[in-house]
C-alpha cells in the first residue's frame, strides 16, 4: 500500500515574493530558479521524511494546474479567471484555438527535476485529465477528439523528454461535477488506456466532490491502476457511493487527511473511516493512504504538519493491517 | 442636499472600486501595527472622497464607499469581531494570496465595521445614497478556517447577529440601501445551501425599514434561482454579462419578480462596452418581460476592484450614458 500526497503544496512567503520580484523585473531568471530549487528539495525532502512511499511534484511554481502546459502548448492561451470548483481559488480559463502541439516538455522535465532530489524513491507527477481539461476550458474544438489530443501530449511529453515518473497521476474532479455528461466516460476509458501504454502505473483522483455511483462504477472499470476519492469530506454519501459501486477493477486510494482544511485529524478518526471501508471492500483492494486534494488550499505550516500526520497514521494502518 | 433617484433604470454599483495608492498603503502600515485604527480610518478617507468624486464624475445614482480600507471582502469583517484570529496566507489566483482567517472561539460584535466609511461617503455624496454594504455570513464562514464550532450553520447565525448590529447602526442613521454580497452561495448551487441562508438572512435582516439586496455571482446561479424567490429582500443583484446572459431565460421560467441588479459591463476584462451594447442587453431583459424598467438598477457584474481605475470609470460612464438614453426612449425623462 502506499503513502502519499494528491497535490501540491501552498508557496512559502519567501517563494511568493522571489515570484514577485520577478515578475517586476527585480529578480534574475536564475535568482528565481535557485528560490524555487530549494523550496522543491525542501518539501520532497519533508514527504521523504514524512514516510510518503511516492514523492508527488509540490507544484509551487504553478499558478494553477492547467497553467504549465497552457504555456508550454502551442495552439492554446489563457484567458479570464473562473472560479475553481467550490474554492475561493480561481483559475485562467484555457482557450484552445487549434489542435495542441508541444513546444516546450512539462512532465519529463519535472520527473527529472526531481529525481535529482529524491532518486531513490518513485516519483509522482499529477497533471490535468483530459475530461477536466476540455470540460474547464473554452473551445470551438471537438472536445472528444481535444480530450484524445492532450493524452497524447502527455505521452509526446516523455518521449521527447526521455525520462518518465514511475506513476503518472490524472486529476479528474470534473467527473464529479453535477453538470459531468456520462458520455465522457468512454473517452476518459479511451485516454488512460492510451497513456497505459508508455505509463507504466496511472493514478486518477477525484476531489471536492463525490461521482455518482454510476459514474465511478466505469471509473472503476478503466485501466487505471488506483482510483483516489475523498473519505473527509460529504463522507456518509461517498460511502453510500463506494457501496452502490462494491469496487471492481482498480483499487481504491483514501483520502484520510484533509487538504482544504486545517484542522488535524487525530488518528481514531482516520481509522474509523479506513475501518468502515474495509466492511465494504477487502484490504488488498485498498492500494493507498492519501490526502483529500492538495495542500495548495492551506497555507504550508498546516500543509507540513499534516503531511507528517498522513505519514505516521498511515504506517500505524499499515502495520494494524499487516497484523490483522 | 436631496438627489432625486429616476423612475427607471437607476444606475448603482455593486460596491469595490480600484484601491487608491493611499489607502493600500495605509492598510500595509496598519497590518504592520505602524498605525492605529483611526489614524488607518483618517487616512482613507480621501480615498473615499476620490471614490465618490468618481462615481458622481461618472453619474451614478446610488454609490458606495468603494470598499477602501478592507483588505479583502472578509478580513476586513472578521479582524472586527470577536472570536477570530487573523490566519495565514492562502491563494485566491495566480501569485495573489489572502489572510485566511480562523475562528478560534465564539463569534461577536466588538467595534464598527464599516459604519464611519459609509457615513463619511454620505457626506461628501452630494446627496446621493450610499449603499451600505457587507460580506455575508454565508461568504465569511466558506472563506474562513473553522476550528471552534462543530456547526457551521451556528456559526453563520453567529456571524448574522454580529453584522445585524451595524446594520440596525447604519438603518438608524439613515441607510435606505443594505447589500449582503453572497458570491459563496453559487459554489454549492443546491437547495439546502440556499434554505440555509435564507434562515440567516431573515434573523440578520427582518424588521429592518431599508431596500435589501443580495449580490451572487460567478457560479451556477441558475440552478438556486427557484429557491431564491422567497428570500426576504427587494432586490436580487446578479452578474450576467461575464457569462453572456445566460441567465435571463431561467429569470423567466421560474417567474422571477424582485427588483433586477442587472450586471452589464463585465470587471475581469480591460475592454469597455459600448453604450449600444449596454442598451442591447437591456432589451434582451425587457422583450422577455420579466421586470418593468422600474424594477432594473444598472451595474457592472461585480467589484471593479481589479480594474485599472480610467476603465472603472469608463464603464461607469458608459452605464450612465445608457440608462439616459432608455430613459428617454421608454418615456421616463
Amino acid at each position: 500500500m502506499e503513502i502519499f500526497i494528491l497535490g501540491g503544496y501552498s508557496r512559502s512567503s519567501k517563494f511568493r515574493k522571489t515570484i514577485r520580484d520577478f515578475d517586476e523585473g527585480k529578480l534574475t531568471y536564475i535568482e528565481y530558479y535557485t528560490s524555487l530549487i530549494e523550496d522543491l528539495a525542501y518539501l520532497c525532502g519533508v514527504q521523504d521524511g514524512s514516510n510518503m512511499t511516492i514523492i508527488q511534484d509540490p507544484q509551487i511554481d504553478f499558478h494553477d494546474i492547467f497553467r504549465p502546459f497552457v504555456e508550454s502548448w502551442r495552439g492554446v492561451y489563457y484567458d479570464g479567471l473562473l472560479r475553481y470548483f467550490d474554492n475561493n481559488f480561481f483559475y485562467r480559463i484555457p482557450v484552445f484555438v487549434e489542435e495542441p502541439d508541444i513546444q516546450r516538455c512539462v512532465i519529463s522535465t519535472r520527473c527529472r527535476l526531481l529525481k535529482k532530489f529524491v532518486h531513490y524513491k518513485p516519483v509522482k507527477i499529477s497533471v490535468p485529465g483530459p475530461i477536466t481539461f476540455v470540460n474547464m476550458s473554452k473551445t470551438d474544438l471537438d472536445k472528444v477528439e481535444l480530450a484524445y489530443s492532450i493524452s497524447r501530449l502527455y505521452i509526446l511529453d516523455v518521449e521527447i523528454g526521455g525520462i518518465k515518473p514511475e506513476f503518472l497521476q490524472i486529476d479528474e474532479p470534473y467527473v464529479a461535477d453535477p453538470d459531468f455528461d456520462e458520455k465522457f466516460l468512454d473517452v476518459l476509458d479511451g485516454c488512460v488506456r492510451e497513456l497505459k501504454k508508455v505509463y507504466d502505473r496511472v493514478i486518477l483522483s477525484i476531489y471536492f466532490n463525490v461521482p455518482k455511483s454510476s459514474v465511478l462504477k466505469r471509473i472503476f472499470d478503466t485501466s487505471v491502476d488506483l482510483v483516489c476519492i475523498s473519505f473527509v469530506e460529504y463522507t456518509d454519501r461517498t460511502f453510500q457511493v463506494l457501496r452502490d459501486v462494491k469496487p471492481e477493477g482498480s483499487r481504491l486510494g483514501l483520502g484520510i487527511i484533509d487538504g482544504r482544511d486545517i484542522k488535524c485529524e487525530d488518528y481514531e478518526y482516520v481509522k474509523k473511516i479506513v475501518d468502515k471501508v474495509l466492511e465494504i471492500v477487502s484490504d488488498r483492494k485498498i492500494g493507498a493512504l492519501t490526502t483529500s486534494s492538495s495542500f495548495e488550499l492551506i497555507p504550508l505550516e498546516y500543509a507540513i504538519e499534516k503531511t507528517r500526520l498522513l505519514g505516521r497514521y498511515g504506517l500505524r494502518i499499515l502495520e494494524e493491517l499487516s497484523k490483522s | 442636499m436631496t438627489y432625486r433617484l429616476p423612475k427607471a433604470f437607476i444606475t448603482t454599483v455593486v460596491g469595490s472600486y480600484p484601491k487608491f495608492p493611499e489607502a493600500q498603503e495605509a492598510i500595509e502600515k496598519r497590518k504592520r501595527g505602524l498605525i492605529g485604527e483611526e489614524e488607518f480610518r483618517n487616512i482613507c478617507r480621501e480615498a473615499i472622497r476620490k471614490v465618490v468624486q468618481d462615481y458622481i464624475t461618472a453619474g451614478i445614482d446610488i454609490i458606495s464607499d468603494g470598499e477602501q480600507t478592507r483588505e479583502d471582502m472578509v478580513v476586513f469583517f472578521v479582524e472586527r469581531m470577536k472570536g477570530y484570529k487573523v490566519g495565514d496566507w492562502v491563494r485566491i489566483f495566480d501569485n495573489v494570496y489572502f489572510r485566511k482567517p480562523i475562528v478560534v472561539d465564539k463569534v461577536e460584535y466588538c467595534c464598527k465595521m464599516i459604519i464611519e466609511d459609509w457615513e463619511f461617503a454620505k457626506s461628501v455624496s452630494d446627496g446621493r445614497p450610499v449603499k451600505f454594504i457587507l460580506t455575508g455570513p454565508y461568504t465569511i464562514v466558506d472563506w474562513s478556517f473553522n476550528l471552534y464550532y462543530r456547526d457551521r450553520v451556528e456559526l453563520m447565525f453567529d456571524i448574522a447577529k454580529a453584522l445585524r448590529v451595524e446594520i440596525e447602526e447604519a438603518v438608524k442613521r439613515g441607510a435606505k440601501f443594505v447589500q449582503v454580497d453572497e458570491p459563496a452561495l453559487s459554489t454549492r448551487p443546491v437547495k439546502e445551501e440556499v434554505e440555509i441562508l435564507k434562515d440567516v438572512l431573515k434573523e440578520m435582516l427582518h424588521g429592518l425599514d431599508c431596500k435589501k439586496i443580495v449580490h451572487i455571482c460567478f457560479g451556477k446561479i441558475e440552478k438556486i434561482i427557484p429557491y431564491l424567490l422567497d428570500y426576504p429582500v427587494d432586490q436580487f443583484d446578479f452578474e450576467f454579462k461575464n457569462s453572456n446572459f445566460r441567465l435571463l431565460p431561467y429569470l423567466k421560467e421560474y417567474g422571477y419578480n424582485k427588483e433586477l441588479g442587472f450586471g452589464v459591463v463585465d470587471v475581469h476584462t480591460l475592454r469597455v462596452e459600448t453604450v449600444e451594447e449596454i442598451k442591447d442587453a437591456v432589451y434582451r431583459l425587457l422583450k422577455l418581460d420579466i421586470v418593468g424598467p422600474e424594477k432594473i438598477y444598472l451595474d457592472p457584474d461585480c467589484g471593479l476592484k481589479r480594474l485599472p481605475r480610467e476603465i472603472a470609470l469608463e464603464k461607469l460612464r458608459n452605464i450612465v450614458k445608457a440608462s439616459i438614453e432608455l430613459r428617454r426612449e421608454f418615456g421616463y425623462d
